[in-house]
């Protein structure tokens, strides 16, 4: 299974990248978990998570294709 | 200008577009009001540093689902309204220049003016939009509304 992870604003300075692809990871908590270890600044950070451009609140199970977005706070205008 | 999806579009919007979007709607006779909001970007000057440009940045993909529910909830609201329409910049827009466009026709003037205002305040809250503030020195700062 993989996953598609995207980074927006700030957040990109972090992970230096604004995709990437992630295998075998089975819910939002092993994905922090994986994330974490790779960019420990990510923690710094405030943002939202979306899953499939859904904005979520708690952790959620993936499915094979899932679209991960990490959203700092908005700031259009 | 160039269209991303439906709400974005690359550079800055021209103002011409406003006389283009009363002419456009002219046309419909049960129209009486128009008001619009045109944000501009400003030459703030930042602990010694003034701001050249801005560069914004888009959850393209995510915009269009997030303005269709601003404009549902709208037109739930404002029995009155005939058309919203909402255009944001994506890329560089230098200072002086228009980067967020808000449009609305009614029948009467007291909803063109709420719903106007509502928009662009659900723009700012709502949409996946990021700006980088970048300075005459070419450093930058990633800003939030």
């Amino acid at each position: 299974m993989k996953i598609e992870v995207l980074f927006f604003g700030v957040l990109t300075e972090v992970s230096k990248v604004d995709k990437l692809v992630i295998h075998d990871v089975k819910n939002l908590e092993g994905l922090m978990n994986e994330l974490n270890i790779r960019y420990p600044d990510l923690q710094k950070y405030t943002f939202q998570i979306s899953v499939n451009r859904e904005i979520i609140h708690k952790n959620k199970s993936f499915k094979d294709g899932d679209e991960v977005a990490f959203l700092p706070p908005f700031a259009g205008g | 200008m160039k269209t991303i999806v439906p709400y974005l579009f690359h550079g800055p919007i021209k103002p011409s577009e406003i006389a283009n979007l009363i002419e456009k709607y002219s046309g419909n006779r049960d129209a009486g009001a128009y008001s619009f909001f045109l944000g501009q970007v400003r030459a703030d000057r930042v602990g010694g540093k003034r701001v050249r440009e801005i560069v914004y940045t888009a959850y393209e993909d995510m915009v269009a689902g997030e303005a269709g529910r601003i404009k549902e909830e709208l037109f739930d609201i404002y029995d009155d309204l005939i058309h919203l329409e909402i255009r944001h910049s994506v890329g560089s827009v230098k200072t002086g220049e228009i980067s967020l466009l808000v449009f609305a026709v009614s029948r009467h003037r007291e909803q063109a003016f709420k719903a106007c205002n509502e928009t662009v305040e659900k723009v700012k809250q709502k949409f996946p939009v990021w700006k980088k503030e970048v300075y005459e020195d070419e450093t930058h700062e990633w800003k939030e509304s």
